[in-house]
């Protein structure tokens, strides 16, 4: 698939310097997005005896984590051991190795702004994407959505709920990008020109550190444009060629030779 | 030869033809109304009074909100700043009477004091339908589960203020191509300053009884759900995206 | 003609053609293709205007300042206050999942007494009788450790008589317990992390786990060029950010700062007190470089190095955490440099009769407490505090099931932070002195009710609701409520620290590291996401759990290779740690990060009483702690905690 090239590039820099593994972003993209806590048990299922119970949360193959922060680890011996943590979102491939292989045609690149897009209702679950995306960005619904009693009365007007079935990934809060751009249209200004700032994913928001910033790579007033260019970003795995738009920064060199894969059993990547 | 002898006994061609017709005219006629189920309001809402009796404007209760999003249904607030009635009031006194604050019939019968001071209304049957809605909805604190003529699912993002600049006058040349997406009687006469015509109902605001609602039976959307393709129609006509993320979230 | 079974076939095949050509069969498929999309047990969303209002939170022992999200008036998420010095836009993953623990059926539903429900006159009853009965034997455990409602329960206390008040352990209370209590000083410690150009972050996990965590990372984020070090004895995720980590066993911290001390004092650093000869003569005599190593092997080139650069730094404040001494040590440290650590004056209080923090901060719940009537609010001591608390009759206010309530006699449920009037003053380790108030923000959804107002009702305290006293408090400082709860913090500088005294003897004795008597040193160290000591891991975030803390249902500890292969375990292993009066059982999984003869392990697991996210999973290392006493300064602590590890 040829490269697109779009006037808008949503992009992201984050800083694995800055980053301390807490875990908010990965906790406010599931509030963000409606995905329901793992649950267990499920009090509807009448025939349960006859059929496999939910997984919870310690099934890491299984749980929902559009945005998943990985530990690094320079892998030497104490007292040299060093640990970094990499937070990791759909990376909007400019050249994405998901949209080719989609069947029915639910992911598609085809926006001003270069935003991977995941259709639900049309989405057939086939899973091919998911074994095409070598940042393991895309997620399956193994399962129904089945929040705790009660719980799912508050739930996020920003995005639809999934059924199971339909394979799900981040799309860097797309409807806040459809909400910058209202606020734009009510303000008077141009909603193809967006201020920095004027459309904020829910990860780089919440982060205490702000190890992520959020912009238009395009842009010169926008942050990322600049940190992107800085001579410790880097991007994970550069060399497939999918031109990921994430890109991450450190001063760490060891942190930086990670992100692409070329050592032989994969680096510390836990 | 003996086919043709045999199909000749049974009328020939004719069957298939009247079988064909029968459906043919049962599946354009009848059938598809056998899709929709009809429901009314759940209150009597009287746009006519409302905007012709009280003299109210569009922007009252339809209006864009400071961060761009528009407010389609007025809520409980707005409403309620005409139809003052303090629901802890109405709800002390209905205690007082020893009435069940769910037993809606026996509130109305009662013709509590806080409520029917409070009411707006002239003639009988509009007392009647805010009656109904101020006991039913207001004073319980629920916000009244309209039913929404243009249905949109979850999955869709429709955005009003990316709308807001189509004059009905402009789009009056593209009347042909768009005939499929917006009814032509829409265009005819002086265009009106709104653009409300173009996808809702014609003229609601000198409406007095709203239309029933059809529901689907099966897919449960209204029957003037837009489907995809109108969007797309229209989009493509006036050299807008048609990228899946501007309509879908 | 005669209708035979041709001419049916024909009507059919007729009819079957004929209604292709109509819309009735596309029209079908369409409609159940969008049938399939929309079952019915698939929550449909709620649309309005949506707004994000400014609170406090208390999801974590110090709080923060949010905004929560509401759609139509209904709340669904939780982001950080911009404007909000203590939040600065982020927030940590417990607030982040704030609206699904409101949201939690695991919420107290209403007042229960001994497991059943009653109305809240009925509690009221029962709590008055109590008091009645108990005369001055009250006593009062609080988990929050900033709010005004500690100036209710307190003054409530002194109304009896009592002078029971109790915080669970922390280091806010060390440090009060080492800066008023043993040097003299006045005020409230606090550490300009965003001003200063060194810092040494001396045990205290100051970007995960301790005291205003995010406030801490946001000034963290804040200082450009500032150079942050942790010493510790296993690298935490604060250590992942920091420029270097230190590996100094938990015991050790005290004797290690006054290691760092004695090339200071060397340089020619002086504090103006009175006993400053004495100190320094203990120091230079006690806590040689040889000595130090000795003690905990921590080398002496290490020491060297760190004072050089603490030295040369232009605004170098030392942060400590752990045991009293360690505080202290890292108090007079700070003294000695002149740099970043700052004192906080306290606000005026709003009830007359409260305890002043300070007071607060005195009684040592780990000496265990035993009392007629005891009241827990918002915090888990028959969790974290296994068999130390004893009491007659317990009355345990709290949001959500756990531990303590379910073997509490009397449960009242607290509303939520969201749903209530709170407000937070100066979160230990805050540079300035810092108050936030917050109101409430959604409409609680079960019968519950404002603890502080409650006990507000038991004695003439001078007010009627807690939100009085949050307009007294207001008042008392010359802040306006408006705009505290609209989201503004009111802020005053914190001073120059001042002491009477380095308490020389005391902290020369209390300094010597002290450890337990099992195989290895038992690290605990506590992550947000996992859950604090009375607050359990939050529905949406066991998926951020790693396999370093939690694998299926067994807690993970962490050991280095050489620890490992002293106790004979490899990564996998099954082993049971024995320590304290208990023993959990864990797997083992090798990190380097965790210094040897040492095992680190998860605390906030283990829970027997919540929901299904927190129950069940992993083991209760509260368990096993070791409570030490300082002989010297008289506090306990849990440092220097051993255990024996035996494969299973």
């Amino acid at each position: 698939m040829q490269m697109k090239e779009f006037k808008i590039k949503w992009g992201m820099v984050i800083d694995i310097d800055k980053c301390t593994g807490c875990g908010a972003c990965m906790v406010g993209c599931q509030v963000e997005n409606n995905i329901a806590p793992m649950t267990k048990s499920d009090p509807y299922n009448y025939v349960q005896a006859l059929t496999k119970p939910r997984d919870d949360a310690s099934n890491k193959l299984r749980t929902l984590t559009w945005m998943n922060v990985y530990e690094l680890s320079n892998n030497k011996p104490f007292p040299e051991h060093e640990t970094a943590y990499l937070p990791r979102p759909c990376m909007q491939c400019g050249n994405p190795a998901c949209v080719p292989v989609c069947p029915v045609v639910a992911t598609d690149k085809n926006e001003e702004g270069g935003i991977v897009s995941q259709i639900y209702p049309r989405c057939i679950g086939c899973r091919y994407c998911m074994a095409a995306c070598p940042y393991h960005a895309r997620y399956f619904n193994w399962w129904d959505p089945l929040w705790p009693e009660g719980m799912d009365k508050g739930l996020s007007p920003a995005v639809s709920v999934r059924p199971r079935g339909v394979v799900e990934k981040c799309n860097f809060c797309h409807s806040r990008y459809l909400d910058a751009k209202n606020k734009a249209r009510m303000d008077g200004e141009d909603p193809m020109n967006l201020p920095d700032g004027a459309y904020n994913t829910a990860c780089a928001e919440i982060c205490p550190t702000k190890a992520i910033t959020f912009g238009d790579l395009n842009n010169p007033e926008h942050k990322v444009h600049e940190l992107a260019k800085s001579p410790n970003a880097f991007r994970l795995l550069e060399k497939l060629g999918l031109h990921p738009q994430v890109y991450y920064m450190s001063e760490r060199e060891w942190v930086r030779k990670q992100g692409d894969n070329y050592n032989a059993d994969g680096g510390g990547h836990h | 030869m003996e086919e043709r002898k045999a199909s000749k006994r049974c009328g020939g061609a004719f069957p298939f033809i009247i079988g064909f017709l029968a459906t043919c005219v049962l599946g354009w006629a009848v059938i598809p109304g056998l899709f929709f189920v009809e429901e009314e309001q759940p209150i009597w809402f009287s746009h006519a009074v409302h905007v012709d009796g009280q003299g109210m404007d569009c922007e009252s209760c339809h209006y864009f909100r400071d961060d761009g999003s528009y407010a389609g249904f007025p809520t409980n607030e707005v409403c309620a700043e005409c139809h003052a009635v303090d629901p802890e009031e109405a709800m002390e006194a209905i205690a007082e009477e020893g009435i069940d604050p769910n037993d809606y019939d026996a509130i109305m019968k009662a013709e509590i004091g806080a409520i029917e001071d409070n009411l707006a209304s002239s003639d009988e049957k509009m007392m009647q339908a805010e009656r109904e809605y101020v006991v039913k909805y207001l004073i319980q604190g629920k916000e009244v589960p309209w039913l929404n003529y243009q249905y949109q699912p979850d999955n869709v993002y429709f955005s009003h203020a990316a709308h807001m600049n189509l004059s009905i006058e402009e789009l009056a040349s593209l009347k042909k191509e768009l005939s499929d997406v917006v009814d032509p009687s829409v265009f005819e006469g002086e265009a009106p300053e709104q653009n409300c015509n173009l996808c809702h109902l014609k003229d609601i605001h000198l409406n007095d009884e709203p239309p029933a609602f059809e529901r689907n039976v099966l897919s449960g959307y209204s029957k003037m759900t837009m489907k995809m393709w109108k969007c797309e129609r229209c989009h493509a006509l006036q050299g807008q995206p048609n990228a899946c993320y501007t309509c879908h979230k | 003609m005669s209708v035979a079974r041709r001419t049916f076939i024909q009507l059919g095949a007729g009819a079957t053609v004929g209604i292709l050509f109509t819309p009735t069969v596309w029209k079908a498929l369409d409609d159940v293709s969008i049938w399939t999309q929309n079952w019915p047990w698939i929550p449909k969303l709620k649309y309005g205007a949506t707004e994000a209002k400014p609170t406090v939170s208390k999801m974590c022992e110090s709080g923060c300042a949010v905004k929560v999200r509401t759609v139509a008036g209904e709340a669904f998420g939780t982001m950080g206050n911009e404007d909000n010095p203590l939040s600065g836009g982020g927030i940590c993953p417990l607030c982040a999942n704030g609206v699904q623990v409101k949201n939690s059926p695991t919420r107290i539903k209403a007042p229960m007494l001994d497991g059943q429900e009653i109305s809240w006159e009925k509690a009221k009853e029962v709590v008055t009788e109590q008091l009645e009965a108990a005369g001055s034997k009250v006593a009062f455990i609080s988990g929050d450790q900033t709010g005004t409602v500690n100036e209710v329960f307190s003054a409530l206390l002194a109304d009896k008589g009592s002078d029971a008040f109790y915080v669970m352990p922390g280091d806010m209370q060390a440090a009060d317990k080492a800066w008023t209590g043993m040097m003299g000083g006045t005020g409230q410690i606090g550490y300009d992390l965003e001003g200063a150009d060194l810092v040494l972050l001396a045990g205290a996990d100051a970007l995960e786990s301790w005291g205003p965590t995010v406030a801490n990372l946001k000034s963290f984020a804040a200082n450009e060029s500032g150079k942050f070090l942790f010493a510790g004895p296993m690298q935490t995720k604060t250590a992942s950010v920091t420029s270097k980590w230190i590996p100094v066993p938990a015991e050790g911290m005290a004797a290690f700062t006054l290691g760092i001390a004695y090339y200071v004092l060397q340089a020619g650093k002086t504090v103006d007190t009175a006993d400053f000869g004495q100190f320094k003569a203990m120091v230079m005599g006690d806590y040689s470089p040889a000595k130090v190593e000795a003690a905990t092997g921590v080398k002496a080139e290490r020491m060297a190095a760190l004072a050089k650069d603490l030295l040369t730094a232009s605004n170098p404040v030392v942060v400590p955490a752990g045991p009293v001494a360690a505080h202290g040590a890292a108090f007079a440290l700070n003294l000695l440099l002149g740099g970043a650590m700052k004192a906080l004056p306290e606000f005026g209080k709003a009830v007359s009769g409260a305890m002043s923090r300070s007071e607060m901060l005195k009684a040592d719940v780990l000496e265990g407490v035993n009392t007629d009537l005891l009241f827990v609010y918002e915090a888990n001591p028959a969790y974290a505090l296994p068999e130390k608390v004893k009491a007659g009759f317990t009355v345990a206010f709290d949001c959500i099931q756990t531990e303590t309530t379910a073997s509490a006699n009397l449960v009242l449920p607290t509303l939520h932070p969201y749903e209530r009037f709170d407000d937070l003053a100066s979160p230990y380790g805050v540079a300035d002195a810092t108050y936030s108030m917050g109101a409430p923000v959604c409409k609680p959804s079960v019968n519950a009710a404002c603890a502080a107002t409650f006990v507000l009702g038991l004695a003439d305290l001078g007010f009627e609701t807690f939100e009085e006293v949050l307009g007294a408090k207001a008042e008392a400082m010359g802040a306006d409520m408006d705009s505290l709860t609209g989201g503004e913090a009111f802020v005053v500088e914190g001073e120059t620290p001042r002491a009477a005294s380095l308490a020389a003897n005391v902290l020369g004795k209390a300094a010597a590291p002290v450890k337990g008597t099992g195989a290895v040193g038992l690290v605990p160290y506590t992550l947000l996401n996992v859950g604090t000591a009375n607050r359990a891991t939050t529905p949406n975030a066991p998926c951020t759990i790693s396999n370093n803390q939690l694998m299926g249902d067994h807690m993970v500890v962490m050991m280095g290779s050489t620890t490992a292969k002293q106790l004979g375990v490899s990564v996998g292993s099954k082993v049971k740690l024995s320590g304290g009066k208990g023993e959990c059982e864990a797997l083992v999984q090798i990190f380097e990060g965790v210094m040897p003869g040492v095992v680190a392990a998860p605390l906030g697991l283990g829970h027997t009483v919540g929901d299904e996210f927190s129950k069940g999973k992993g083991d209760n290392v509260y368990k096993i702690l070791t409570v030490n006493s300082e002989a010297a300064t008289g506090a306990s602590s849990w440092a220097g905690s051993t255990v024996n590890v035996a494969k299973i």
